[in-house]
């Protein structure tokens, strides 16, 4: 072979294609964004991406958080939270209370039950005409209700009791809990999914009685374009999983006319890709469920350098109700003291992390409920960051440091935790890092593991047999006192086959007494005083070290109007009869 | 030649029945599933819940029993129901394979049609610069990580020049009763999935085109037919491209191996709806049933192109005796 | 049926197969002239000589990551959460990746990881390839139909997708091995056992036939008659002279992990951070390859002049080592 006289000229011709192709680096990357003179998105269409993988639409069913995000567009539940984090009226006509004489609290066989009447909007209609009436959410409660039936969150359904639908007018009916429940009034799709009847009945008769056959029949799954199916703002003319949905008016809406003429929901797995295509145009929005923080962060931050792209997008943060935090599990002997359990919370700057690797755009959290949760306090125990009394803390529970390695020694013991946390989670794996180094500093050593995320949230969170520390992270809705995470009957073990979400193993009787009263605590007050308890205990015992709360991040057209981040479960596309790309 | 093909198909089918018991037994040894995930962050959703759900799916039974009923069905043609869409898998299937398929076979046609000329270019203008050109383009195309490629030609052609898309496989909302329309809107998601997968293929086609000509232009009946005076040309078009071009049909059809192995890095790369990313992301997901189809019929095919090649090999070279 | 056998690296040995061999006289004298030749050949092989010096240039680096890192005062898991995504510098010759660690040392260590792992699965798999291969070219029989049978249905796989499968799995379930495949080192010997369980067979398709073709060698009949054993001969007179094809294929194999380790990583199921290695520095800087296009290119064209140098070597040698190849 001749070609080995060339040996150096193909070197060459690699070095130079490897320059070519670093050179024209970041500092040409804010032009390429489209031209000023490419026209915004207009009414007749917008498309938004997302990243997440989406289910058939039935609000039964649905468990994925992508499926509950279109699910806004198309299916409006009898009422939701709205944008300032209060329950307000979808389809009903008032929301019932012991106040307003729509509740009342009967007592039968001794038993304080609650119940409540409802009445649903004259005009509210599916989308092939019919009207949307009791019927409908009473067949949603057996469907849900049923043995047969796989639905995430049983006790929704199994609490009611009876729903009685009014003779006379279908659109009226009551509903009877079991208990005296506070939270009687939630029946938002998070709560009860609701079905059209008129379709979903008769398949319903037929599949009542066969285990798993309804969520295969449902016409959701058979036919999903069937406007009857609908009715939100929008029915659906397209759908095909795992890539798109196109949205299109439902022309019975019974609210404003939706004027975007239509939209286009896409799949986009890859969130590089995503951001391609949102600079080549063909992707007009960001859904909440699209963009990495961190990418967000940085086309922020390009937006910021220019002002061509600005006049394009607008990137919108609202911090979520996603809860990171660190679960130390106390059966672990070293995390039993809770002296160490203090020195950890002493040793971490949240602000600084937060700051540094989020630009202060998710917020440092003081404990688990969320600041605009109406049941948040301030009244706790404060961890200011602080090393000298972390230090302190743990020369206290006779950690001695050494000279020549830097950690603390008992016994001859190294002091090594080990933090765990899901594998592909970009943030977390940085903020895992973060924290190894902010521990280094007062002498312990801790030690990374990542699973992926199945097993870590399948096996090892669930059982509770991760060996020391696990960052992830809770979804905590507001006005929900969270039982099953911190009583001490919710402790996974073989016993109960490992039921119960307090992984940790946290144990606290002044906490589990409140979290036994709040359930069927009605005055609201009362509940406040009581959940203000269990936070405290919570800042005392530290059990967990509160991270941040996680933002939700958008990003939306600049000449978008009325679109919002909600922050919440029930996301912005509900209100998506409002949105308006007119200038 | 039927006894040996009928020999082979039985093998095949053989290899496909334990593949399909081995995977779904390893499948079956994964942890925790999408009900765990969608269970993880939500604090009302307990584990009784889950358990219930598991039951109603059939989860809690021995996994030999569960393979069994799988089995049945699959024979029967029920492909079973996915457990992240919540339909049945054949509705998920069906468009996912067709889009393979048409990237595939077109990588397999872009490939034959850049390397074979390529490859005989090379060998007949041996040490020369284009050889020279050729043969480190050959070497660099088997070298190149195809995800790589594939970001590279992402990062040039659609975030920097924004010429084609970065992804996916048609504009939604296409005019579709347009078919020229719908072509060339599929066109363009097409060209960098296929330049990015059919890098290796035609790298080593380049290469072993180059090779049998070389090895074909030495022989001695091409000595002979040069010596009868025929010209250059009508000798290597009747004689040694002929013979030279044999072996290679073969290892175009042993390529659909490689082509349907890398398709699944490819696909994932330009979030290009094929079989590929669906087996990777329902695996990820553990979707167990879309999982299985999507594994086993991407080994159907590639045994099938194996046998296609080994029965092509057998018959084209008078050498080979089937036993 | 050999041509049952396909991939990349089967292109490549598909002259070297069993004929090549038996031109190899054994006789002690002709071993060390021919390896002479080999040499020389080689040396001329200008290619695959620049392969070696960029396999040995990098190896070195690799090898010695920790003495680089203690002289310039780089370490590769220093984070400065201050400094993400830091343009080159003096302080940081390749600029800083998404946790401000620096790109430069991190790229040693992940050559280490890289090699480390192709190298030992390409030797592991020829180890468990030459066994295979000696015991059914040895013995014959209905051993002989059973390993091939096994050989030729592991051929016959899609090898990405089983990987992505395999590498999925839980291995940490598996009673005993369990244990080890937990920890920053387990997800490496993880991806070793997948890469040799998946890449044996051509190895010993190799041998099998170098055997078959000089079982019947008059040699290796004195051998029996002097009542040598099973293992002595093949291991004395038999794979002596598989040598040559044998090395060639390792050398391949090298370039293959490299770029199956990359995409295993690429997609998440390699070798899991923090411990740097090219695959997953490229999966790390995907979320900034808009902004940050090098950490991208740079450990790419590492890969590329990595593999490409091994399939230089690997080349060379054939065309060294094989007469018949290197007329051309």
């Amino acid at each position: 072979m001749k070609v080995q006289k060339k040996t150096t000229s193909f070197w060459f011709w690699l070095l130079m294609g490897t320059a070519i192709s670093i050179l024209p680096g970041c500092n040409q990357c804010t032009s390429n964004g489209p031209t000023a003179s490419t026209p915004g998105p207009a009414n007749d269409q917008l498309v938004l991406a997302m990243s997440q993988e989406f289910e058939n639409l039935n609000p039964i069913l649905q468990q994925m958080l992508a499926t509950s995000y279109l699910n806004g567009f198309v299916i409006h539940s009898i009422n939701w939270i709205n944008k300032d984090w209060e329950w307000e009226c979808a389809l009903c006509v008032k929301t019932p209370s012991l106040e307003n004489g729509l509740a009342k609290i009967v007592t039968e066989n001794g038993v304080k039950k609650v119940v409540s009447s409802w009445e649903i909007k004259p005009n509210a209609k599916w989308g092939d005409g019919a009207p949307v009436t009791g019927h409908d959410f009473k067949l949603s409660w057996q469907v849900g209700g049923s043995k047969n039936v796989a639905v995430g969150e049983k006790k929704n359904y199994t609490r009611i009791e009876s729903v009685t639908v009014d003779a006379v007018n279908p659109k009226k009916f009551t509903i009877k809990h079991d208990k005296a429940y506070y939270d009687f009034y939630k029946l938002s799709h998070s709560n009860i999914g609701l079905l059209p009847s008129h379709i979903e009945a008769p398949i319903w008769e037929k599949t009542k009685n066969q285990p798993g056959a309804y969520e295969k029949q449902t016409e959701y799954a058979k036919n999903p374009l069937n406007p009857g199916l609908y009715n939100g703002p929008y029915k659906i003319s397209e759908l095909k999983l795992g890539s798109h949905i196109i949205f299109t008016p439902n022309e019975y809406f019974y609210g404003d006319a939706p004027k975007i003429k239509k939209i286009i929901a896409k799949l986009i797995s890859n969130t590089q890709t995503m951001e391609a295509n949102l600079f080549s145009g063909s992707v007009d929005m960001i859904s909440i469920l699209g963009m990495t923080f961190d990418q967000a962060l940085s086309l922020k931050e390009k937006l910021d350098r220019d002002p061509k792209l600005s006049g394009k997008y607008k990137v919108k943060f609202e911090p979520g109700l996603v809860y990171e935090h660190v679960d130390l599990n106390l059966r672990n002997p070293l995390l039993k003291d809770v002296r160490i359990r203090k020195a950890l919370r002493h040793g971490v700057n949240v602000k600084e992390l937060t700051d540094a690797l989020f630009r202060g755009q998710q917020k440092p959290a003081l404990h688990s409920v969320h600041p605009m949760d109406s049941y948040f306090t301030k009244d706790v125990e404060k961890y200011a960051f602080d090393l000298e009394k972390s230090k302190a803390l743990l020369e206290e529970a006779g950690w001695k440091a050494n000279a020549s390695d830097g950690y603390r020694y008992k016994d001859g013991e190294k002091l090594t935790l080990n933090l765990m946390t899901t594998a592909q989670n970009k943030t977390r794996e940085q903020v895992q890092v973060f924290l190894q180094a902010a521990w280094k500093k007062i002498g312990v050593n801790v030690t990374l593991k990542t699973q992926p995320a199945r097993i870590f949230f399948g096996e090892t969170v669930r059982k509770g047999t991760y060996p020391g520390l696990a960052m992830f992270a809770w979804i905590s809705s507001p006005d929900n006192p969270p039982a099953s995470i911190f009583h001490s009957s919710m402790i996974p073990s073989r016993k109960n086959s490992f039921s119960g979400q307090n992984s940790g193993a946290w144990s606290n009787p002044v906490v589990d007494e409140a979290l036994d009263l709040i359930e069927t605590e009605l005055d609201q007050k009362e509940r406040q005083k009581l959940m203000v308890k269990v936070m405290q205990e919570y800042n005392k015992d530290v059990p967990v070290i509160p991270l941040y709360f996680r933002s939700d991040v958008a990003v939306i057209p600049a000449n978008m109007k009325n679109h919002f981040v909600t922050g919440h479960q029930h996301s912005a596309p509900r209100w998506a009869q409002h949105w308006d790309l007119g200038n | 030649m039927a006894s040996y093909i009928i020999r082979r198909l039985i093998q095949t089918v053989v290899l496909l029945i334990v593949l399909s018991f081995v995977t779904y037994l390893m499948m079956g040894l994964m942890p925790g599933d999408p009900l765990d995930i969608a269970c993880s962050a939500n604090p009302d959703c307990t584990t009784e819940n889950l358990d219930q759900m598991k039951e109603l799916m059939g989860l809690n039974d021995p996994i030999y029993i569960r393979y069994g009923k799988w089995a049945a069905g699959f024979v029967q043609g029920d492909l079973g129901y996915s457990r992240t869409y919540r339909v049945p898998a054949s509705q998920i299937l069906a468009p996912r394979v067709v889009n393979t398929m048409i990237l595939g076979f077109l990588t397999m046609l872009v490939s034959l049609v850049i390397a074979i000329p390529l490859g005989v270019f090379a060998s007949l203008k041996q040490h020369s610069k284009l050889d020279y050109f050729i043969n480190m383009f050959a070497f660099a195309g088997i070298s190149t990580p195809s995800f790589w490629l594939g970001l590279i030609l992402i990062i040039v052609f659609s975030v920097k020049l924004d010429w084609l898309p970065a992804g996916g496989v048609e504009t939604i909302g296409v005019d579709q009763s347009n078919f020229f329309a719908v072509l060339m809107d599929r066109i363009q998601y097409l060209i960098l999935p296929v330049t990015a997968l059919s890098m290796l293929t035609i790298a080593s086609w380049v290469r072993y085109t180059r090779s049998s000509m070389l090895e074909t232009l030495r022989m001695d009946y091409i000595r002979t037919a040069r010596s009868k005076g025929l010209t250059e040309s009508s000798v290597i078009r009747r004689h040694a491209l002929r013979n030279a071009l044999l072996p290679v049909v073969t290892v175009v059809a042993l390529s659909f191996r490689l082509i349907f192995s890398g398709a699944v890095i490819t696909e994932k790369v330009f979030s290009y709806q094929g079989i590929g990313s669906l087996m990777f992301d329902s695996i990820m997901g553990n979707d167990f049933n879309i999982a299985m189809c999507c594994f086993l019929m991407i080994c159907l095919a590639v045994l099938l192109m194996n046998l296609l090649a080994d029965v092509l090999y057998a018959y084209l070279d008078p050498r080979i005796t089937y036993q | 049926m050999a041509h049952t056998s396909t991939g990349i690296s089967d292109a490549f040995i598909a002259s070297s197969s069993e004929e090549s061999v038996k031109g190899i006289n054994v006789q002690e004298d002709a071993v060390k002239t021919y390896w002479a030749t080999v040499l020389s050949r080689f040396l001329k092989h200008k290619v695959a000589v620049g392969g070696v010096f960029m396999i040995l240039l990098l190896s070195l680096l690799a090898i010695f990551a920790d003495v680089i890192a203690s002289l310039t005062g780089l370490d590769p898991s220093a984070q400065k959460i201050l400094q993400r995504y830091g343009e080159w510098s003096t302080s940081h010759p390749l600029g800083t990746d998404e946790l401000g660690r620096d790109a430069f040392i991190r790229l040693l260590y992940g050559a280490r990881v890289s090699l480390a792992v192709a190298m030992l699965s390409a030797v592991a798999s020829m180890v468990v390839g030459i066994l295979v291969g000696s015991l059914a070219g040895y013995y014959g029989g209905k051993l002989d139909t059973v390993l091939m049978r096994v050989t030729d249905s592991f051929l016959a796989l899609p090898l990405i997708p089983i990987l992505i499968l395999m590498a999925a799995l839980d291995f940490g379930k598996i009673p005993v091995v369990g244990a080890y495949m937990q920890g920053d080192e387990g997800s490496i010997l993880k991806l070793i056992i997948i890469f040799v369980s998946f890449s044996w067979m051509v190895q010993a398709r190799l041998v099998r036939g170098a055997i078959l073709s000089i079982k019947k060698n008059e040699y290796v009949l004195a051998a029996r008659t002097m009542g040598q054993s099973d293992w002595s001969i093949i291991v004395r007179e038999m794979l002596p002279n598989v040598l040559a094809p044998v090395i060639v294929a390792v050398t391949l194999a090298v370039g293959q992990n490299i770029l199956f380790e990359a995409a295993l990583s690429f997609l998440g199921l390699g070798i899991q951070p923090p411990t740097a290695s090219w695959g997953n520095m490229l999966n790390n800087a995907l979320e900034s390859i808009n902004n940050r296009p090098s950490l991208v290119v740079i450990p790419g064209i590492l890969i590329l002049i990595t593999v490409m140098s091994f399939n230089f070597l690997g080349d060379g040698l054939q065309d060294a080592m094989d007469p018949k190849a290197s007329k051309s």
